[in-house]
């Protein structure tokens, strides 16, 4: 329990993780199963780099003139962007919305956002033919009737306001008390601006394709694009944190404190009700949009049917579980769901990238990934589960620093 | 945690900045009707004999390397084929030697949209759509991001991608610096059926209207890119049903930079007022949370103050009763004192009496 | 605790388990119904496949028309099944012994509710009744008749009494028109036969019912079918006799066809009504009928249904009689195959004349062709005769080709084109071949020949835009850079070449292979596409 009085207390008064509050991980041995297969995954992934970037992108990906986007956009960065979401979407609910009692998902979705926004910019650097040049729409030749300028703006100053939310904690591992306690002050403007910026960029995400609807299927192009993936994300988010939160406190348990245990069980009830409310708003616009654009033949086609999936296998389900789940009061449905839920944002984003973009195009020239694109993209997110793992068994993210007994 | 009023004027800095920012998203509802004196390209299909001279000359104009099969070499028009990094042009046969009315050809390439969507895709201003009727690239700035080619409805734009260290987008140019100079594109040089006539995009049209009624049998009463996309610089006319000669006639007349237009719009409107909402929802939360405390505080404190008047009344009470049992004591002490004292007093002689 | 946790579990497992099967069950019927419509086969045609329907009006919904094939039930062997034999089973007889060829009815006076019973009881009658007790059970539920998506189409083709197949008739009735031919007379309010009166049947039997006139449908079939069944093997008596295409025109018909003799003339001057000659402003046109007559198939081409001359109901002015056309645009109107120059503008289109005409402006009726046709005698004279009309044989044109007037140097034998030879050599254009080739095919038509008697109009073929005569302008004269402002529709000369001689040799299925005009100089001259 922490008290708001700003003061320092003796360690006695807390109890302590079971890493002793140190701030260092306990000795173990280093070939462990995670580290050993991390450890080949980035080995694959530094050559998978070398052959990228001698041989340009065509070496490695199955990308091509038909179909230029593929699973680094598809997953990599619009997956990637969609589950970060849970950054602002649990630093909102805290900090504006004044749901304290999920204070202690804050430090563990920030972080889980500010990684999975650094990663995207990582697979950024493979995917975009000269990644030197990415600076350039800012400071040589903006180009602003682009959707994708806003994005990038956005996706820019967002990982700055996520670096500065997140800062506390390392700051606090280092010691840094004065610059700490600077950047705490910052907290609520910092949200104010991570919800305004996350709404513009995870929005206009979707509304990138607004300029594709002859190559998008129309169940899935409409004018509301960008609403669709913004709410979607928000509920993406909250999933993740669950998901996320779950398997955190399973793998990491050493780090957790009792009151961030305890808090955990709010959280993951509280945002089971918050995404269940969500996919079901979500459900409830995507049929508008079919309505809007006249589009129910379609439903009976191929495609209308893998749509049909998408809706009721993982949004309506998860939202109907979600509830099952919050009354019976059962974690494990729940956990299941918010997976669920996350591989259903998966789906929408892979589904508008690349299954049923150039759904005109016959079906031996459509895209297929090669395996070095999906190597390349394991590799991304091994190097964020390593820096991950890293923070998390060091800096105060799944317990309170007993020295910072302000933090929230 | 309170905010302070510098953390407040600076949100309300932030929100007028990104309101006042230049998202010149163009109003571009198709009132843009192109350039007055541009160029432009008219393609007659019904002239095209698949010969392949202009992907030759398109070649060579633009100092494209060899290609794998020499542009004499027919059986290429066996397959479809799609514009590539290194042909910017080719022809397609869409209708076999054997079927009835023999061979269909047309010539497919880069249509310079009047307002093109690789354009407004691009966020960083690498195409231009040039007074000349031409949509250029500038490879100097491009970063490789290939937006530009998911935003083409035309499947036009390709990239190098096995150039590791400078990989550029490749599509017609229109020959813009030929066209500068007051030369004509190579492809419509070379032509030698002149399917392709080269002029102001005004005059080709009526050329088009006028060789659309001279022979109303031979062609299809629709000129292909007049308003397609919201016009284009190729325009085509064909002897058959466009979408027969891969023209796609669902395009529908909207240009691509409205499509987005509405959303970017809603920018400023988003940078404007989510701080607004958000910021008063936090104070909203803030003054909710501060006369939660004062109730409770106030109700503490009502609470320490009834609880003291009931023990300060009890008090009273006991004192009261401790002294009015005291006397009552003290009383029945005298009392009894007085009784023993009686009792005590030797009793006087009897007297008779 | 362990408990609770495991009957969690398992309760969770099983909510997961049943959302999954209903999930799979929705899309596993989805790709049923998705693959059950991609089987279904496009209908098949059939000639005798009659549709029963009555129209849907909006609030009354009907069921799908019923589908009823003709030939199977006329192929059954109905004496052991009906009473009547062969048609009359379904087909009662009038008075005078021709069959009803509506179903079991001599008309269509009955109103609805009858009609349908009608139908219900004498199909499901039979179908249930003596077919039934014969072994061969018909359809007696509702959606087996009405089908809603039946996998046969109608497929009648429209057919045409040609002049040929009327010549046979003709023949088979001795020259006589009285069995076929009548018309009603208001008087006595009967069919009569009127000599001189024969039209078209269409003339008075339409689509729908007029005035107690049957449908064109209805008239034929009672007169063709009755006449065929009354004489065996006269004709055909079943649908797919003569509504199946392929078959009515493999019929023989003689050859040459014989004349339709009604009365008309050989040679006519075509000219307005007499009334009318004094406005005429053109001079009148000896029309030769009798060749003209080969070059169709029924006299109502030209003739309309009424098979009546044009100054009949086309008046100068135009009148209701003559659907407001007023006479010279019946002669004029292009586009259509009943107009004198509508039908020329088609022969045009042949392959021995495409060369030339596929690159003349459509409607482009030059003034100087005026007086190919009206070369008869002027309005002054034809008023001044006074109701006689003079012969119009004298006045007919020529019927064959005038020889050449161009001569020697006037008419190079072969011309070397070398004006842009690049990458292929000089092309050797063989003129007099060409020009001899030209003219052999005008002189094999009539109407080409009429048109093209003198000699210097197959010239401007390609000599075009510029006027005849022996030193024609070289074509580099008007033919320079492309695309000049000032005539965007001349194409530069190295265009102009290839769009003159390749379009004429596409049009007239002549080699259009590059190396047939000229040699190839080096490996980098292309080749056409559209070469075997």
């Amino acid at each position: 329990m922490s008290t708001d009085t700003g003061t320092v207390t003796t360690p006695e008064a807390a109890p302590l993780p079971a890493d002793g509050g140190s701030g260092t991980p306990p000795r173990r041995g280093i070939l462990t199963p995670f580290n050993v297969i991390a450890g080949l995954i980035i080995l694959l992934g530094a050559w998978l780099t070398w052959q990228r970037f001698t041989g340009g992108l065509g070496a490695i990906s199955h990308l091509s003139n038909n179909q230029p986007w593929g699973v680094w956009i598809g997953f990599d960065l619009l997956t990637g962007v969609a589950l970060a979401a849970g950054g602002y979407t649990t630093a909102a609910a805290v900090y504006l919305f004044g749901q304290k009692q999920y204070h202690a998902a804050v430090r563990p979705a920030v972080l889980t956002g500010f990684l999975g926004y650094a990663l995207v910019v990582f697979a950024l650097l493979y995917d975009v033919g000269r990644p030197l040049r990415l600076p350039y729409p800012f400071v040589i030749s903006p180009g602003v009737t682009s959707v994708m300028f806003e994005v990038g703006a956005c996706v820019a100053l967002y990982l700055t306001v996520l670096f500065l939310e997140f800062s506390p904690a390392p700051l606090e591992w280092l010691g840094w008390t004065r610059l700490r306690n600077f950047m705490i002050k910052l907290t609520i403007p910092l949200t104010i601006f991570g919800v305004v910026l996350s709404t513009l960029h995870q929005s206009s995400l979707g509304a990138m394709f607004l300029i594709t609807p002859a190559k998008l299927h129309p169940l899935w192009y409409s004018n509301y694009l960008p609403v669709f993936f913004f709410v979607s994300s928000i509920a993406a988010g909250m999933a993740m944190v669950i998901f996320e939160g779950t398997l955190s406190h399973s793998i990491f348990r050493r780090q957790v404190d009792p009151a961030h245990e305890e808090e955990h069980h709010a959280v993951i009830f509280g945002f089971a009700k918050a995404t269940s409310l969500v996919l079901m708003g979500y459900f409830g616009i995507k049929v508008v949009g079919v309505a809007v654009s006249n589009n129910w033949h379609l439903l009976g086609t191929r495609y209308g049917l893998w749509f049909l999936l998408e809706m009721l296998g993982f949004v309506a389900l998860p939202a109907f579980l979600f509830g099952v789940g919050v009354r019976e009061k059962k974690l494990g449905l729940i956990r299941f769901t918010a997976l669920l839920t996350v591989l259903g944002i998966v789906l929408n984003r892979l589904n508008v990238a690349i299954i049923c973009f150039n759904y005109r195009l016959p079906a031996a020239q459509r895209y297929v990934p090669s395996w070095k694109e999906i190597g390349l993209s394991v590799f991304i997110v091994t190097v964020g589960l390593v820096a991950f793992r890293f923070i998390v068994t060091r800096m105060p993210i799944l317990h309170d620093d007993p020295a910072y007994k302000d933090a929230h | 945690m309170s905010i302070s009023r510098r953390s407040f004027l600076q949100i309300l800095g932030l929100a007028s900045a990104g309101a006042a920012l230049p998202t010149t998203a163009q109003a571009a509802h198709g009132e843009f009707a192109g350039y007055p004196d541009s160029f432009a390209v008219l393609h007659d299909q019904t002239l095209c004999v698949g010969c392949r001279s202009c992907e030759a000359a398109c070649n060579e104009v633009n100092n494209l390397p060899a290609p794998d099969r020499p542009f004499t070499d027919l059986t290429v028009l066996d397959e479809m084929r799609r514009t590539s990094a290194g042909a910017y042009t080719v022809v397609n046969r869409y209708r076999d030697a054997d079927e009835p009315g023999g061979p269909i050809f047309r010539k497919l390439q880069c249509n310079h949209c009047l307002e093109p969507a690789c354009a407004s895709a691009c966020f960083v201003g690498a195409f231009t759509k040039t007074p000349e009727g031409a949509v250029i690239y500038n490879p100097s700035v491009c970063v490789g991001c290939r937006y530009c080619i998911v935003a083409c409805p035309f499947n036009v734009p390709a990239y190098q991608y096995h150039n590791a260290a400078n990989p550029v987008v490749t599509k017609c140019t229109m020959c813009y610096p030929r066209v500068k100079e007051g030369l004509l594109p190579g492809c419509v040089e070379a032509c030698p059926m002149e399917a392709l006539s080269f002029g102001k995009r005004r005059d080709l049209l009526h050329l088009a209207r006028e060789r659309i009624l001279r022979h109303p049998d031979r062609y299809v009463d629709h000129i292909y890119g007049e308003l397609e996309m919201g016009g284009t610089s190729w325009l085509y006319i064909t002897g058959v049903r466009p979408e027969k000669v891969g023209l796609r006639e669902d395009l529908g007349e909207t240009p691509a930079p409205e499509f987005t237009s509405g959303a970017l719009g809603a920018v400023p409107m988003v940078v404007g007022l989510w701080p607004v909402l958000l910021t008063g929802l936090y104070a909203i939360n803030k003054r909710r949370e501060a006369v939660q405390k004062r109730n409770l505080t106030e109700a503490v404190e009502q609470a320490i103050g009834e609880t003291q008047a009931a023990a300060d009344r009890k008090a009273a009470q006991t004192a009261e009763k401790f002294k009015k049992d005291k006397e009552a004591a003290v009383e029945k002490a005298i009392q009894k004192a007085l009784k023993e004292a009686e009792a005590a007093r030797p009793k006087p002689p009897e007297e008779d009496a | 605790m362990a408990v609770e946790k495991a009957d969690e579990k398992r309760q969770v497992r099983w909510l997961g388990i049943v959302a999954l099967l209903v999930v799979a069950a929705v899309l596993g019927l989805g790709f049923l119904i998705l693959d059950a419509r991609a089987q279904r086969k496009p209908a098949e045609p059939r000639t005798d496949l009659i549709s029963l329907e009555y129209p849907v009006t909006p609030g009354h919904p009907e069921r799908a028309p019923s589908v009823f094939l003709h030939q199977p039930h006329a192929d059954l062997d109905t004496t052991s099944i009906l009473a009547g034999e062969g048609c009359r089973s379904c087909h009662p007889a009038r008075e005078d012994g021709a069959l009803s060829f509506r179903f079991m009815r001599l008309n269509d006076e009955l109103p609805r509710p009858e009609m349908v019973d009608l139908y219900h009881d004498r199909c499901i009658g039979c179908h249930t009744g003596p077919a039934a007790q014969a072994g061969r059970r018909g359809p007696d539920g509702c959606g087996q008749c009405h089908v809603r998506r039946p996998e046969v189409a109608a497929a009648q083709a429209n057919v045409v009494m040609d002049l040929g197949l009327h010549a046979r008739h003709v023949k088979a009735f001795d020259g006589k028109c009285e069995p076929c031919h009548h018309v009603f007379d208001e008087a006595t309010q009967k069919l009569v036969y009127m000599k001189g009166k024969e039209s078209s049947c269409r003339d008075c039997h339409g689509a729908t019912v007029v005035d107690a006139r049957p449908t064109l449908r209805t008239a034929c079939h009672a007169a063709c079918v009755n006449c065929h069944l009354e004489h065996p093997h006269s004709g055909p008596t079943s649908c797919v006799g003569c509504h199946d295409l392929a078959r009515f025109l493999a019929y023989k018909r003689p050859d040459p066809v014989p004349r339709l003799e009604r009365g008309q003339p050989d040679v006519v001057l075509v000219h307005a009504a007499v009334e009318d000659i004094p406005q005429m402003e053109q001079p009148s046109v000896p029309f030769d009928h009798r060749s003209h007559e080969r070059d169709v198939n029924t006299c109502r081409v030209c003739h309309h249904e009424k098979l009546l001359a044009c100054r009949e109901c086309h008046t100068l002015a135009g009148e209701e009689r003559g659907g407001h056309v007023p006479l010279a645009v019946a002669y004029h109107a292009q586009g259509v195959d009943h107009s004198c120059v509508g039908c020329h503008e088609t022969r045009k289109a042949a392959v021995d004349c495409a060369g030339c005409h596929s690159f003349l402006p459509h409607f482009a009726l030059a003034p100087v062709f005026c007086q190919r046709c009206h070369s008869g005698p002027p309005p002054a004279e034809l008023a001044a005769t006074g109701g006689t009309m003079p012969s119009a044989a004298a006045y007919l044109g020529p019927r064959s080709l005038a020889p050449l007037t161009f001569t020697g140097d006037q008419f190079p034998d072969s011309v070397t084109i070398d004006r842009l030879a690049d990458k292929y050599a000089p092309a050797v254009f063989p003129h007099r071949k060409v020009v001899d080739k030209l003219r052999a095919g005008i002189a094999a038509s009539p109407l080409a020949t009429h048109f093209h008697a003198e000699d210097d109009l197959a010239c401007t073929g390609c000599h075009h835009h510029s006027p005849v005569g022996a030193r024609p302008p070289a074509c580099s004269n008007c033919h320079g850079q492309p695309f000049q402002p000032v005539n965007m529709n001349a194409p530069g000369l190295y265009g102009a070449f290839h769009q003159q001689c390749l379009g004429c040799h596409e049009r007239m299925h002549k080699p259009t292979d590059c190396t047939y005009c000229h040699a190839a100089r080096s490996d980098q001259a292309v080749a056409r596409a559209d070469q075997p």
